[in-house]
C-alpha cells in the first residue's frame, strides 16, 4: 500500500479534493549522490522551514530509497528534526511555522492542501526520544491506534497486537502481561512498545528521533538491531547524535549544518573518506 | 579547541617517526656492514632488532586503544589504520636490515668480489625511497609520496640488473655460486625495502585525499 492509495482510501470515507499528484522532477544538480528517481520513496525539493522569522532549514532536496536506513546528523539547531518533523508534517503543529517547497511521498506533495494529515501520519509513522506509552495496558497501548481507525472486533485487535508486538521483538517479553501496565515496562521496552504501536497502524515510513538516545547500551543494541529487520518492510529515517549508531544502523547518512544538506551519500563513504571538509571536522569532532 | 583524542594521534605519530629513524639506521647499519665488511655493525644490527620488534608491538598497541576508546571517523580512521600498516611495513624492512646484515657476515668470510655491482648506488635510492616515504607522512605531502611511487622503477632496474650480472659470473666461474646467492639475495632484501616504501607512500596519498592508489587502483 502506498501513500496515493491511502489517501485514496480516506477520499472515499472522506469527501475531500483530488488530490494533485505531481510528476517526480529530477532534483537540483548537486555534487551528492541521489538515488535514481524511481528508485525514490521519499523526494524532498528545496524544502524550506522558518520559525517566526528564524530559518531553520534552507532549500534542502533529498532523496531517500524504499527499503532502507537513512541517518540524519549534525550539531544541535543544525535543522535535521526539523527536516524529519517536515515528513510528516510534524511542524505544522508549532504555530508561527512556514514552510516551503515539496516532500513528495509516492510522488505525492505531503504539502499539497488536499491531503488529509491524520492519514498523512499514519502512513508516516513517527517515534520520538522520549518512549511515551499512555498509562494503559501493553495491550491497549498498541491497539490505541488501530481502534482510533475504528477496528472494534477483538480478534483483529488481538492479532494486530500479536504481530505489532512481534516485529517491534517485544513479543516474547510481553506476551503473559498484555494486561499489566505498560508503565510496568523497562525504558527499553517501553521504547520498542512504542514502535509497536506506531507499527500497527501498519506504516510505510518510520520517523525516529534520537529512539536510543535515553537507553542503556543493551537496550541501545536491541533497538539498533531493530531497526535493521524493520528495514526489510518500511523506510526508515532516523536522527542521531550519536555518530557511532548512525554508521552502525543507516545505509545512507545526510550531513546537516546551520540549516543546509552539506553532504549526503553512502554512509560507509561519509564515515570513510567524506567529500566535504565541514563533514569531516564533524565527524572526527573538529568543529567549531 | 583541541581534542584529548588528537592528542594522542599526535603521540602515536612521533612514536611511528621515532621507529622510522631506528629502522632508517638499522638499513644504513646494514649496509654499511656490507660494503664496509665491519662485523661490529653487522651484529648490531642484529641485536637491535628487538628494538624495532618492541616499537611495533607499542605501535600497534597503542593504535588499538585508540580505535576502540575514540571509535574514530574519517580522516582520524584513516590516519589510524595508515599508522598500523606502516608500522608493519617499517617492522618488514627491519627484518630486510637483519637479512642483509647476516649475509653480510657470510661475505666477510669470503674473499671481495671483483665487480662493480652498484650496490651502494642501489642502497642510497632504496634509503632515499624510505627517507621521502617517512617524510611524506610526516609532513602529510602527498607530491612528496607521489614522488616516491615513481621511483620504485629506479630500484626495480638496479636489482634486475644485479641478478643478470651474478647469473653471467656464476656461469663463468661456478666457484662465486656462494657469494653469488647472496649478494642476489641482498639485491632482494634492498629492493623490498623499497617496495615497502612504496606501500608506505600509497597509504600517506590514501589517509590524506582518501584516493586508492594501490595497484594502479586509480588508473583503472
Amino acid at each position: 500500500m502506498d501513500v496515493s492509495t491511502e489517501l485514496e482510501k480516506m477520499e472515499e470515507s472522506q469527501p475531500m479534493e483530488k488530490t494533485n499528484v505531481s510528476r517526480v522532477k529530477s532534483p537540483p544538480e548537486s555534487e551528492t549522490h541521489k538515488p535514481e528517481p524511481e528508485k525514490v520513496k521519499i523526494l524532498v525539493e528545496r524544502l524550506s522551514v522558518s520559525y517566526g522569522g528564524a530559518q531553520a532549514l534552507k532549500e534542502v532536496s533529498l532523496g531517500i530509497e524504499p527499503r532502507s536506513v537513512t541517518a540524519l546528523i549534525g550539531p544541535s539547531g543544525c535543522g535535521k528534526s526539523t527536516f524529519l518533523r517536515a515528513l510528516n508534517r510534524m511542524n505544522d503543529t508549532i504555530p508561527g511555522t512556514r514552510t516551503e517547497g515539496k516532500v513528495m511521498i509516492d510522488r505525492v506533495n505531503i504539502y499539497d492542501p488536499d491531503i488529509n494529515v491524520v492519514a498523512l501520519r499514519r502512513v508516516v509513522g513517527m517515534v520520538f526520544q522520549k518512549s511515551n506509552p499512555f498509562p494503559k495496558s501493553v495491550f491497549d497501548n498498541v491497539v490505541y491506534g488501530p481502534r482510533l481507525h475504528g477496528i472494534r472486533d477483538r480478534m483483529k485487535l488481538e492479532e494486530i497486537a500479536e504481530e505489532s508486538l512481534k516485529r517491534a521483538a517485544l513479543w516474547n517479553e510481553v506476551k503473559d502481561r498484555l494486561h499489566k501496565p505498560a508503565l510496568e515496562l523497562s525504558g527499553g521496552q517501553q521504547q520498542r512498545l512504542c514502535i509497536a504501536r506506531v507499527l500497527a497502524v501498519n506504516p510505510e515510513i518510520l520517523l525516529m528521533d534520537e529512539p536510543a538516545s535515553a537507553l542503556d547500551p543493551i537496550s541501545t543494541a536491541k533497538i539498533e538491531e531493530l531497526i535493521q529487520d524493520l528495514k526489510k518492510n518500511y523506510t526508515i529515517v532516523i536522527v542521531t547524535h550519536n555518530m557511532q549508531q548512525a554508521a552502525r544502523v543507516s545505509d545512507c547518512t545526510a550531513f546537516f549544518y546551520l540549516g543546509s544538506l552539506v553532504e549526503q551519500g553512502d554512509t560507509k563513504k561519509i564515515f570513510t573518506v567524506p567529500d566535504r571538509k565541514e563533514t569531516e571536522d564533524y565527524i572526527t569532532g573538529r568543529f567549531g | 579547541m583541541e581534542r584529548h583524542f588528537h592528542e594522542e594521534l599526535k603521540g602515536l605519530k612521533v612514536k611511528l617517526l621515532q621507529m622510522g629513524i631506528v629502522v632508517e639506521e638499522a638499513i644504513e647499519k646494514a649496509v654499511e656492514a656490507l660494503l664496509e665488511r665491519n662485523e661490529k655493525l653487522a651484529r648490531d644490527v642484529i641485536d637491535e632488532e628487538r628494538i624495532i620488534n618492541q616499537f611495533e608491538i607499542s605501535v600497534d598497541d597503542k593504535g588499538h586503544g585508540l580505535l576502540a576508546i575514540g571509535q574514530p571517523m574519517a580522516v582520524d580512521l584513516r590516519f589510524i589504520t595508515a599508522i598500523l600498516k606502516i608500522n608493519n611495513d617499517l617492522e618488514r624492512m627491519g627484518d630486510h636490515a637483519v637479512n642483509i646484515a647476516e649475509r653480510a657476515l657470510i661475505l666477510m668470510k669470503e674473499p671481495p668480489l671483483k665487480a662493480n655491482l652498484r650496490l651502494p648506488e642501489m642502497a642510497e635510492a632504496s634509503l632515499k625511497m624510505l627517507r621521502e616515504a617517512l617524510d611524506s607522512f610526516i609532513n602529510e605531502n602527498v607530491d612528496l609520496a607521489r614522488n616516491v611511487l615513481q621511483r620504485d622503477d629506479e630500484v626495480d632496474a638496479y636489482n634486475d640488473k644485479l641478478y643478470l650480472q651474478m647469473e653471467e659470473l656464476i656461469e663463468e666461474d661456478p666457484s662465486l655460486v656462494k657469494r653469488g646467492m647472496n649478494l642476489v639475495m641482498i639485491g632482494h632484501n634492498l629492493e623490498r625495502i623499497a617496495d615497502l616504501a612504496n606501500n608506505i607512500a600509497e597509504d600517506v596519498i590514501y589517509m590524506k585525499e582518501g584516493k586508492e592508489v594501490r595497484h594502479h587502483a586509480d588508473k583503472d
